[in-house]
């Protein structure tokens, strides 16, 4: 029973991801496609997050932590690449 | 039975998570401009990886889990934000278009604002007005679209060539902005000076006083500025400003006000609502609530949404 709720659960979310990824594609600004990559890193954590009930592994939290991380970073750098490449613009 | 409890909320917290993530999905997928999917996968997404998070903590029932999910998510409701904003506004300066349907860009408008009054000032440079329009301007927009010190101070010394005195309180207002006060301060004393102490310039050398706190200074300059004209209305607001703030000299600050809700009664309502306003405020430090209320609601009747008198209001 429990199993099957969970990959249950898996299967929306990896459809999540696969929309996120539609809008990756799509852009069509680079703006767009960095918070698509947000989306997808949530996606991502959440399904992290179940797969370590399935499996009764607990180090995949800490995998999940990690990775919020990073795509906060990611998200920062972008931003700042578009700071810098406005400003160049402007000059 | 208590684990059949644990599974249910579990999988309720869990399939909640999923649902708000699917929401997340949709509106990146099908919401029309990039600032509105922003806002959808921001909420939505923290919010679904939350629930799952806390699905599972409930699931294992074991402290170290729920310390690991507490500090994901709380990780993930710092983070969301400030990536949305910081992303948000780069998108912005990098002009990323707005829905077609979208009906409000005011800093667009005041950025637009701002070329026009520049070209117009090129066209006619000695209108000292015009010059002003433009500090002001520049200076209430962000740094990153074209407010620099560099430029006021242009504009500054542009007034100066066409009136000294007036050039004075430019260099003043500018050093005000970018938080220079002492070099304000000479240029506001300046100012004052070179004018023999005409009531303007000695009015706004009081204001930077009272902006500053320094609610004594600011009083008795005013003090001087009404001696020389009695009915300089900016002068006898900020008196009675300045002693309703400060409590200081309370009687005075009570005549300048009611000289002008008397003497001018057909200056312009949102004047008068302050005027009215800072007299309810000097009552309430004399602790005469009667007439306090009697002057808030005198200022809301001179302007509906006086938002700070319908807050005094509420609290005597």
């Amino acid at each position: 029973m429990i199993s099957v709720v969970l990959y249950v659960s898996i299967s929306l979310l990896g459809l999540g991801a696969l929309v996120a990824l539609g809008r990756f594609v799509m852009g069509p600004s680079l703006p767009d496609r960095v918070t698509a990559f947000d989306l997808f890193a949530a996606v991502v954590i959440g399904i992290m997050a179940i797969y370590s009930v399935i499996t009764g592994n607990m180090a995949f939290l800490d995998v999940a932590l990690v990775l919020s991380l990073i795509a906060f970073l990611g998200a920062m750098s972008f931003a700042y690449y578009l700071f810098k490449q406005s400003k160049d613009q402007n000059n | 039975m208590l684990s059949i409890l644990q599974d249910i909320f579990t999988y309720g917290s869990i399939f909640t998570g999923v649902f708000f993530i699917l929401i997340a999905g949709a509106g990146i997928i099908r919401l029309p401009d990039f600032y509105i999917r922003m806002s959808a996968i921001t909420k939505a997404g923290t919010m679904g990886v939350g629930f799952i998070l806390l699905g599972i903590s409930i699931h294992f029932n074991d402290l170290t889990i729920a310390i690991k999910s507490f500090v994901i998510l709380s990780f993930m409701l710092l983070t969301a934000p400030v990536a949305a904003h910081i992303i948000s506004r780069a998108a912005y300066l990098k002009k990323v278009p707005f829905w077609e349907r979208n009906l409000f860009d005011q800093l667009a408008d005041r950025v637009k604002l701002l070329a026009e009054t520049e070209k117009k000032s090129r066209n006619d440079p000695g209108n000292v007005e015009l010059k002003w329009k433009i500090i002001s301007l520049m200076a209430s927009l962000p740094p990153t679209l074209g407010e620099s010190s560099g430029k006021l101070l242009k504009q500054a010394s542009a007034i100066r060539e066409i009136d000294p005195v007036e050039g004075h309180l430019a260099f003043a207002t500018v050093y005000l902005k970018s938080q220079n006060y002492i070099l304000a301060e000479k240029e506001f004393l300046n100012a004052a000076d070179k004018s023999k102490q005409h009531p303007r310039y000695l009015t706004e050398l009081a204001k930077f006083y009272s902006y500053t706190g320094k609610h004594k200074e600011s009083l008795s300059v005013l003090e001087k500025a009404l001696d020389v004209d009695p009915d300089y209305i900016p002068a006898l607001l900020e008196a009675g400003k300045s002693s309703s703030v400060s409590g200081m000299q309370l009687s005075m600050g009570k005549q300048c006000l009611s000289r002008i809700l008397d003497s001018y009664p057909h200056e312009k309502p949102a004047l008068l609502a302050d005027a009215a306003y800072y007299q309810g405020q000097i009552y309430t430090f004399e602790k005469d609530k009667v007439q306090a209320r009697r002057f808030f609601e005198k200022a809301i009747h001179f302007s509906k949404h006086h938002s700070k008198a319908l807050y005094a209001i509420e609290r005597i």
